[in-house]
């Protein structure tokens, strides 16, 4: 082993490492097993919260501006720091409500935005731009 | 000086419990080792045997500008590299317990006796000697040709690195302080000390252009003026999300003239982020504090988007997460414990302004400094053997509705460290599970919260970390089809004491109808001091 070349002494380190510590991996396996056995036990569905806690009216200015310069205008506006990101321009009320469905699913549906490990809009937030959208957008 | 090592010589050999047998049979070569360097007087061997230890580092990650953490890889995998600090356990005999500093605590390389920042010198020394590829010093013997550059490879235990730090505490140090001719020439007991941590990610989404952008840089200052006592305090730049600003060049458009290529985010980007006044190196490793800081709260992963950290408003790379408050803690060898009262911060995360206490909720944000109405606690607690440890965490926040309600959270944390039990074996595994209760946004309703993450880590050569890393987050158990699982690999390299790349890609699998994956990669180039 101390003459080997680097690559066959890591081959040779990986494969006598794998047989010694077989019952640790199987351990260790059967951690992650478990751990992706974890669901939701949640039985909601996703977005749906009681409408009766949620606003008599969602408006753009109170409820959905706040969220989309949190979440979305960072990057998607026109001076952003990924330059206007993807071509869209997030950054007011039309430019929303024209881009609403596509925020709607990559927000809530794909869970694709905001990307890398960013902080992500949650069920109640979907439940408001679900309720902002079939209230005719309201400002 | 003299006097004080005499006192502790002789409490050492009351204590029944010799572990030179230990030391002997875990790291052999460390007879050899004094060839390498510095040779303790022959009078001091039993406690240049029985002082300090191991290792962490800061390091980290997350996305935009975070803080400084430290790594529990480390502490896990540091049970092993004893040679960091024992240089002779030769004659070795142990202390009594409250005079021990063996342990795997955070408190023993880092300032921050809960981790993260700047570093003792043992962590120092660590970093230095021990972690890097290249003018690290010797392995021990079994893992003599564990290099991938071994012409680089240094002859002699010793540092290189200028040291940012000066003085000598008036008087006498205590007698918990480090050994001053321990660590190749870095000042032990300094009365100021300087340090930084400073990342560049680039970002590499699926499919998508890279980017890239300053995640972190932290300045820090610690002034020791007397023994017992040290002041410290940390600044650094905040994430964009937080109101921090960064100016950087981007691609222009067309009809858009090039001075004018640069990028702009709202707000100061430097904030204040850990001050505190600590009364430490006291009997069992303890400590009192107050001021702001980050609470012991399970473990401070390298990774602050971990649902582990995230969900339970952990999030090292926030202001949020530090409040002001007040902690004790101890390290006597093996256990730890710590317990600190707090005036909680306001929720990190996006607070709903249904509730109309706060119509103002914006990214543009800053917690208070002291803090809001309320109270919060926070314990963490276990065992770090050598070779395994087990702990536990709780935290309570009692707050207003607006500020983020309440939240009861729990952990447990764990790690294995095989390559203690078997040399050729230089796996460490870790993992924690999380389990809380919140108030929804909205409707206050009290729903759980759940986060668990696994890794395994196999040091490929000295300096070479390769990793594997599973998380599984959901963020509201009432709801179904809103939790994520993720799987990351990657690995370090560290090229030299204070310079390091990271990088990792991962692929994340959404719940849901759709089922979507999200996957990208990233590197991170460190440097810290």
């Amino acid at each position: 082993m101390r003459e080997c070349i680097v690559q066959y002494c890591l081959f040779q380190r990986v494969a006598l490492n794998l047989k010694i510590s077989r019952y640790i991996v199987v351990v260790w396996l059967s951690f992650m097993v478990s751990a992706v056995g974890f669901t939701s036990c949640g039985d909601e569905e996703f977005g749906d919260v009681d409408p009766d806690v949620l606003p008599a009216v969602v408006s753009f200015e109170n409820h959905i501006a706040p969220r989309m310069n949190y979440y979305c205008v960072g990057c998607h506006n026109k001076n952003g720091q990924l330059g206007n990101a993807g071509g869209w321009n997030l950054e007011g009320y039309w430019q929303t409500r024209l881009a609403i469905e596509s925020i709607e699913k990559v927000s809530f549906e794909e869970k694709t935005m905001p990307p890398g490990g960013a902080r992500r809009m949650t069920s109640w937030d979907a439940a408001l731009f679900r309720k902002w959208r079939d209230e005719d957008y309201p400002e | 000086m003299i006097k004080t090592l005499l006192r502790l010589a002789k409490a050492c050999k009351t204590d029944s419990y010799n572990v030179t047998a230990l030391a002997k049979r875990d790291c052999p070569n460390f007879a050899t080792r004094i060839s390498y360097g510095y040779s303790p007087p022959r009078e001091l061997s039993f406690l240049t045997g029985a002082l300090f230890f191991l290792v962490l580092e800061v390091i980290t990650s997350g996305v935009l500008l975070s803080t400084a953490q430290a790594l529990p890889l480390y502490m896990v995998r540091s049970g092993r590299t004893c040679d960091n600090c024992h240089t002779d356990p030769t004659g070795w005999e142990n202390p009594e317990l409250a005079w021990r500093k063996c342990s795997l605590s955070c408190a023993v390389c880092h300032v921050n006796p809960t981790g993260g920042g700047m570093r003792t010198v043992s962590g120092r020394f660590y970093g230095q000697a021990t972690l890097p590829m290249m003018k690290s010093s010797h392995r021990p013997w079994k893992d003599k040709n564990h290099y991938l550059l071994k012409f680089l490879e240094s002859k002699k235990r010793g540092t290189k690195v200028y040291d940012l730090n000066w003085g000598k505490v008036k008087g006498d140090p205590s007698a918990m302080a480090f050994d001053q001719r321990r660590y190749g020439g870095l000042n032990a007991d300094p009365v100021v000390s300087l340090s930084y941590d400073a990342r560049l990610a680039f970002w590499f989404p699926y499919k998508k252009a890279m980017t890239f952008f300053p995640m972190q840089l932290d300045g820090n200052l610690a002034v020791h003026p007397f023994r017992y006592l040290t002041i410290f305090g940390g600044v650094g730049a905040i994430p964009k999300s937080q109101g921090g600003e960064m100016l950087l060049p981007r691609s222009c458009r067309p009809d858009e003239p090039d001075a004018l290529c640069f990028s702009r985010n709202r707000g100061v980007p430097i904030a204040l982020k850990d001050a505190f006044a600590m009364v430490h190196q006291l009997p069992y490793m303890a400590y009192f504090r107050a001021g702001r800081f980050l609470p012991s709260f399970g473990l401070m992963h390298d990774d602050h988007t971990l649902s582990t950290r995230r969900l339970f408003e952990m999030d090292q790379g926030t202001l949020h997460s530090r409040m002001m408050g007040a902690e004790f803690g101890f390290a006597a060898n093996y256990p730890y414990f710590h317990l600190g009262v707090f005036r909680p911060n306001k929720s990190d995360g996006f607070l709903d302004d249904y509730s109309a206490v706060d119509q103002t909720t914006s990214p543009d944000d800053r917690p208070p400094l002291i803090g809001v109405n309320g109270f919060a606690l926070a314990t963490s607690f276990g065992i770090r053997e050598l070779g395994w440890q087990l702990g536990g965490s709780g935290m309570l926040r009692r707050r207003g509705f607006g500020d983020g309600g309440d939240t009861s959270s729990a952990t447990v944390n764990w790690g294995v460290n095989p390559w203690f039990y078997k040399d050729s074996l230089p796996v460490s595994m870790l993992g924690e599970f999380a389990i809380g209760q919140r108030q929804r946004e909205g409707d206050g309703k009290a729903v759980a919260v759940m986060g668990l993450m696994q890794e395994v880590d196999y040091l490929a050569f000295n300096g070479v970390n390769l990793r594997l890393r599973y998380d599984f987050g959901d963020e509201d158990m009432s709801v179904a089809d809103n939790h994520y699982h993720r799987m990351s690999i990657g690995g370090d390299i560290f090229f030299l004491p204070g310079l390091s790349l990271t990088g990792m890609y991962r692929v994340q699998k959404n719940a849901g109808p759709s089922a979507s994956f999200v996957m990208d990669g990233f590197f991170f180039i460190r440097s810290w001091y």
